[in-house]
């Protein structure tokens, strides 16, 4: 059943672009709503991300006394790099950069690397407000990290495969998202979870005047908030081939489908997370181990059944 | 050169402001932000986030201080600009903005600024272009009688009453006077077991020792304001934009507004479930306590009961012109209140509490 096709690596670039105007669509959307919240128009959502960028750009980065430079800056590069890594496994219709047969373990593994990124950009700043936003994502991410791992394991046992591709195609007409709408829901969660969007924003909040990012400015700023962007993004991506059919859809080719429900999913992620209140870590994990990981665990159960049964 | 100063002039776009606010400057505050919205810049949230220093009101003593230490954080291009009177907020801004544009300024500023003035002497051969005190927010005088204190940063000390018993786990650190949806001037210093707060005395800075409500803006664009940081503070930004709108309307005389932007914003507030699941049970102060700690009757229950009684008091107040201050809150009380707190819901527990009013009481837990 795997129709996909790994493509040359010389594609990456172009894939690190796509990842970038959705990064650009993103935060162009999430600049309308706020400015809509406020009772302005949308006029100029386009161009106002570029003007962030151009004063990021324009800024010069700042360091604290006895910051730990290094680690500090591989935590706020981090967030990029593991959003590559993601997209690297996520097919484009047909084509893929990579196709790995534990396609679902690497995109796990660097959802997982996340935890260290945020935890070392609070650590390497020496300084207390970032250090609270390192501990509350640790807090955070314990509340959402197995829930979504267990969301992971659905289209997997489904499909009898790993890889990425396989489960796309084997959905056929019936999507995963009908069957299994609870393994979807807890993976949005979280999706939400590890780009730190939403309700899962705690370790960047005002109240520790930007938590994590308290100390960065420069391009190092820039780095950790496209990463956070890129990382909803490639969520949302992979969205596509675990639960939403991949390429599949009427008329259009596989890849322009493949694009379009990503784009759909990225616009209700910063939707919702712009609706949810900031989740204090102790809530999220009462929420996260009575409730979602029980449901994750269940979901598994019935998609395992019904596996053994078909086949 | 074209394009240096085109990525000046889209990067000017989108400038975010650090305010210093005097406590008693409510009316050029919000002049202030209503200003920086208005232009499409936005409030920065620490030192690092912004590109200019906007001093409103007077700011002088203490406060001038801090600004000053401030200052030095901005990574630059920076500008530092004051406005202590409604009109003068347009005029600041707009000379921010011609400073910010100024390449020349700007270089010679930059070749200008001195290295950090580190203990332990770390040559890094001039990369260091910021000079960032420990913690962001103006780290007052730390007790240096450490006997280690590398790069003349004091280590954590431990304490004898630590919950879970960690050396090195009582952190002192300051909360404000300039912390976004805090209000202006007001300070805690605390001690911190890892975000928990074990000790805390509140005082003002920066007003003459006079309280906030030295300024008579109308009470009920104040609660307003309180409602807005409240609601921020909880993650919902949308509403509290809608709060500020209210404010706003105020603030200009179009009380009918106000009252049907509190209006909807109540409904909206009240028909959120994730706001009141995520702020009940937070910050409880039971009636007893808040007997004992000499809080007003209202403040009892826990974040969400706060939070409406902010909505009825700005939609009271706003009905009745003028209306009855809201009840005074005095920082022994406050700085007590705070006590067993992690950071955030304590952050909760003083904006739910409204802007308090008082004078210096110092209290150990």
């Amino acid at each position: 059943m795997a129709d996909v096709v790994a493509v040359s690596a010389w594609w990456t670039p172009l894939a690190a672009a796509l990842l970038g105007v959705f990064v650009w669509g993103a935060a162009a959307f999430d600049g309308a709503l706020t400015a809509g919240s406020r009772g302005m128009g949308p006029g100029g959502s386009l161009t106002r991300p570029l003007d962030g960028v151009a004063r990021l750009l324009r800024q010069r980065r700042i360091v604290t006394l006895s910051a730990d430079r290094l680690l500090w800056r591989v935590g706020g590069a981090g967030l990029l790099v593991a959003a590559l890594l993601m997209v690297a496994v996520t097919p484009l219709g047909r084509w893929t950069l990579s196709d790995l047969d534990v396609g679902v373990v690497w995109f796990n593994a660097m959802d997982v690397a996340v935890w260290a990124f945020v935890w070392l950009a609070g650590w390497g700043a020496n300084s207390v407000h970032p250090l609270v936003g390192g501990y509350r994502f640790l807090a955070l991410a314990l509340g959402y990290e197995l829930p979504l791992m267990f969301a992971l394991t659905a289209p997997p046992i489904a499909a009898h495969s790993l890889n990425v591709g396989a489960i796309a195609g084997a959905q056929g007409h019936v999507w995963n998202i009908v069957w299994m709408p609870v393994a979807f829901v807890v993976y949005c969660i979280g999706v939400l979870g590890f780009s730190l969007w939403g309700g899962f924003g705690a370790p960047l909040a005002s109240d520790i005047a930007g938590g994590v990012r308290a100390e960065l400015s420069g391009v190092d700023r820039l780095l950790l908030d496209a990463g956070r962007l890129a990382l909803l993004v490639a969520g949302a991506a992979f969205a596509v081939p675990m639960f939403l059919g991949g390429g599949v859809g009427p008329l259009l080719p596989a890849w322009a489908w493949t694009l379009a429900k990503t784009a759909v999913l990225v616009a209700a992620l910063v939707w919702a997370g712009r609706r949810m209140p900031v989740l204090r870590p102790d809530l999220l994990l009462e929420v996260g181990w009575l409730v979602l990981l029980p449901a994750a665990l269940l979901q598994d159960l019935v998609v395992a059944l019904v596996a053994v049964w078909v086949r | 050169m074209g394009l240096t100063s085109f990525l000046a002039r889209r990067a000017t776009r989108a400038a975010r402001v650090l305010v210093v606010a005097s406590p008693d400057a409510f009316a050029v505050r919000v002049a202030a932000e209503r200003q920086v919205v208005a232009r499409g810049w936005r409030l920065a949230e620490s030192p690092a986030d912004a590109d200019v220093l906007l001093h409103v009101g007077r700011v002088l003593g203490e406060m001038g201080e801090v600004a000053g230490r401030l200052w030095d954080e901005l990574p630059g291009p920076r500008a530092r600009v004051a406005a202590e009177i409604v009109a003068a907020v347009p005029a600041a801004l707009d000379e921010a903005a011609a400073l910010l544009l100024d390449e020349s300024l700007q270089t010679a500023d930059a070749a200008g600024r001195t290295p950090p003035d580190v203990g332990a002497a770390e040559d890094d051969k001039g990369m260091r272009d910021g000079d960032m005190g420990h913690g962001d927010m103006g780290d007052g005088d730390m007790d240096m009688d450490m006997t280690m204190s590398p790069d003349g940063i004091a280590l954590a000390s431990g304490s004898e009453d630590d919950r879970d018993g960690l050396e090195m786990d009582a952190l002192p650190v300051r909360l404000g006077p300039v912390l976004p949806h805090w209000p202006a001037g007001l300070v805690v210093d605390a001690t911190l077991h890892g975000d928990v707060i074990a000790e805390a005395s509140a005082r003002w800075v920066g007003s003459g020792g006079g309280s906030p409500a030295a300024d008579d803006t109308r009470l009920a664009a104040r609660a307003c304001d309180d409602l807005a940081a409240l609601l921020s503070l909880a993650g919902r930004g949308d509403l509290a934009n809608a709060s500020t709108a209210a404010r706003d309307a105020l603030v200009d005389g179009r009380d009918a507004d106000a009252l049907r932007f509190l209006g909807t914003l109540r409904r909206r507030i009240v028909g959120s479930r994730l706001l009141r699941w995520t702020l009940r049970r937070t910050a409880v102060l039971d009636a007893d306590r808040v007997r004992r700690i000499g809080l007003p009757p209202a403040a009892a229950g826990d974040c969400y009961d706060r939070l409406l009684t902010l909505v009825d008091r700005a939609e009271d107040q706003a009905a009745v012109t003028p209306g009855a201050a809201g009840p005074a809150l005095t920082l022994d009380s406050l700085g007590q209140a705070l006590l067993g707190l992690d950071l955030g819901a304590a952050r909760l527990l003083v904006a739910s509490l409204g802007t308090p009013a008082g004078e210096v009481v110092t209290v150990h837990g």
